[in-house]
């Protein structure tokens, strides 16, 4: 079955899925038959009006809750004769556990397994380097300011190299400009581009889901499904880029997609509530 | 000074040194803040003033009162009736203790896996908790003959009565810890493939520490309750003894000094569960002030 679903440089694919929560006395359809396709080394942003299911698309991606209806294959999920990949989540909060070190907190994914994390202490050290927090693995994570401990998070991730990244919103609760220092470092740790690891990114800044995103992947409401997905041609990815004209017209086309969704949404609301 | 002027001013480097200086001074003066203020915000001043005014509240209702020494003795007699009765108010404090520290530490060895297995297990939660409810209606003196016909005057039954006293916080803190966990900690450790038992070690157990010290620093100041009235009731030696035969014979001084020695067990008790508290919490931020 993945043999043909998956084509050599799918990393991760979602078929048919549908997920319906219990709300109250009802059930309702946050997902409605929707089909996703992630290449290999491909950065892809879903956007979306609040409450359309983007988080939930994305956990269903990473295999953190069960679909309703559907099945996701990642790359090596059914393939005995080839490795699994490896992939890691990055949430809208840190989760840091303040009684531990940063550095254990980076590690902490290899206590949780079980498995020893001195091999990868260097390693640990490294990434914290990377991303301008050296000199603070001893420290506790309530010394950290939130963009830093956001970084922690990220370390955290990316310590056993996965090849696939989930990131819910990961720097949503942060100010603007701390937003932006972020994706300069995520687009610099190899994020983006090829050979880079294969990201999806949920956000609901359009400014950020461009600077970030190979794909922009527009979400609508009630039921969430797919209703734009918009390819971003860009050359050089580097701060320079959110000043150049390309940059703003691809933003504008998302914005409008967006729109157009939230209109839609309105609308709906505004037929239910007549 | 107008607000032109002010700008001049600011604007002459010499005089800007002159006002940076200034307004770093003042910030420390104004953080530093009144010398009395200070004085009396210190806990070396405040603590044993609070003990000065109960002894003079005490020797002022002596007075007023006319209240005789074999109800209410002075304060100094009490201290030269403890001073003369030393090593019997010392052995006697041992035997409290001693006492106190099995039954909290009984409490804690039964309690704290209890209430982890409360909630972790339904089942468990269902069999256990109405039972736990229920026998926090019953006095737990009402009990006290039956367990003194159980397991006879002595240590035993002052254990039992100090046990049934003492788990009852520890259980529901724990409880109340383990599943006060922030789920999304959870989706954490299942995004990191944790197994059961690790996540149970590195993240639950941990998250619910600070709640389960709450339980205990309750639970060991109810052990002092929980010893004294099992001393009341079975004991034949230790301070609710001594306080029982010594208020029995009217040597209300002797008695004072016993309960002033119970009172101190009782601190010291918690003093310990509170260094315990912060030496293993020493980590987390709500431990650094």
């Amino acid at each position: 079955m993945s043999r043909d679903v998956l084509t050599r440089d799918v990393a991760v694919s979602a078929r048919g899925i549908w997920k319906c929560f219990r709300h109250g006395q009802e059930y309702v359809t946050v997902l409605e038959d929707l089909d996703l396709e992630v290449r290999r080394g491909e950065f892809v942003c879903l956007v979306g009006p609040s409450g359309c299911g983007k988080s939930t698309l994305l956990s269903i991606l990473a295999g953190l809750e069960p679909a309703t209806l559907g099945s996701v294959e990642t790359e090596g999920s059914a393939d005995t004769d080839r490795e699994p990949v490896k992939s890691a989540f990055v949430f809208q909060r840190d989760l840091l556990l303040d009684w531990r070190t940063v550095l254990d907190n980076v590690l902490v994914g290899y206590l949780l397994r079980g498995e020893s994390p001195r091999p990868h202490r260097d390693r640990a050290l490294e990434l914290l380097h990377q991303v301008g927090l050296r000199g603070t693995a001893d420290l506790h994570p309530w010394q950290l300011s939130g963009g830093m401990r956001q970084r922690v998070a990220i370390c955290r991730a990316l310590i056993d190299d996965p090849d696939v990244l989930f990131m819910d919103e990961p720097f949503g609760a942060l100010d603007a400009l701390t937003r932006e220092r972020l994706n300069d470092d995520l687009i610099a740790l190899g994020g983006a581009g090829e050979g880079g690891k294969t990201i999806v990114f949920v956000t609901h800044d359009v400014s950020e889901a461009v600077f970030l995103g190979d794909r922009v992947v527009v979400m609508g409401a009630r039921p969430g499904r797919i209703a734009d997905d918009i390819a971003v041609h860009l050359p050089v990815r580097g701060p320079e880029l959110r000043n150049s004209p390309e940059f703003f017209e691809i933003a504008a086309r998302v914005r409008a997609a967006l729109h157009l969704q939230d209109d839609v949404a309105q609308a709906e609301r505004l037929e239910m509530d007549a | 000074m107008s607000a032109t002027e002010l700008h001049r001013v600011t604007t002459d480097d010499s005089t800007l040194d002159v006002m940076r200086t200034r307004a770093l001074e003042t910030a420390r003066a104004q953080d530093s803040g009144r010398l009395s203020a200070r004085i009396l915000g210190a806990n070396w001043v405040l603590y044993p003033m609070s003990l000065i005014l109960v002894l003079g509240a005490w020797y002022l209702a002596i007075a007023i009162f006319a209240i005789p020494p074999y109800l209410l003795p002075a304060p100094h007699a009490v201290a030269e009736s403890g001073a003369s009765h030393m090593t019997l108010l010392l052995d006697n404090s041992l035997t409290t203790l001693l006492e106190i520290a099995a039954a909290f530490a009984l409490c804690c060895i039964l309690g704290v896996p209890l209430g982890i297995a409360i909630a972790s297990f339904r089942v468990v939660d269902k069999l256990v908790s109405p039972i736990l409810v229920l026998s926090q209606g019953v006095p737990k003196i009402a009990l006290a003959p039956v367990l003194l016909a159980w397991f006879g005057f002595g240590f035993k039954a002052n254990l039992a009565i100090g046990f049934l006293i003492v788990v009852f916080p520890i259980v529901v803190n724990t409880v109340l810890g383990m599943r006060g966990i922030d789920p999304a900690l959870l989706r954490l450790g299942k995004s990191l493939d944790a197994s059961r038992t690790r996540l149970f070690w590195v993240v639950r157990l941990p998250a619910a520490m600070p709640s389960i010290f709450a339980g205990m620093k309750i639970s060991v100041t109810f052990a002092a309750v929980g010893a004294i009235i099992g001393e009341f009731a079975a004991g034949s030696a230790g301070l609710g003894y001594l306080i029982q035969v010594t208020v029995g014979n009217l040597d209300m001084a002797l008695g004072f000094a016993a309960i002033v020695a119970t009172a101190l067990v009782g601190w010291m008790t918690y003093l310990v569960v509170e260094a315990a508290e912060k030496w293993v919490l020493r980590g987390n931020t709500q431990q650094t002030q």
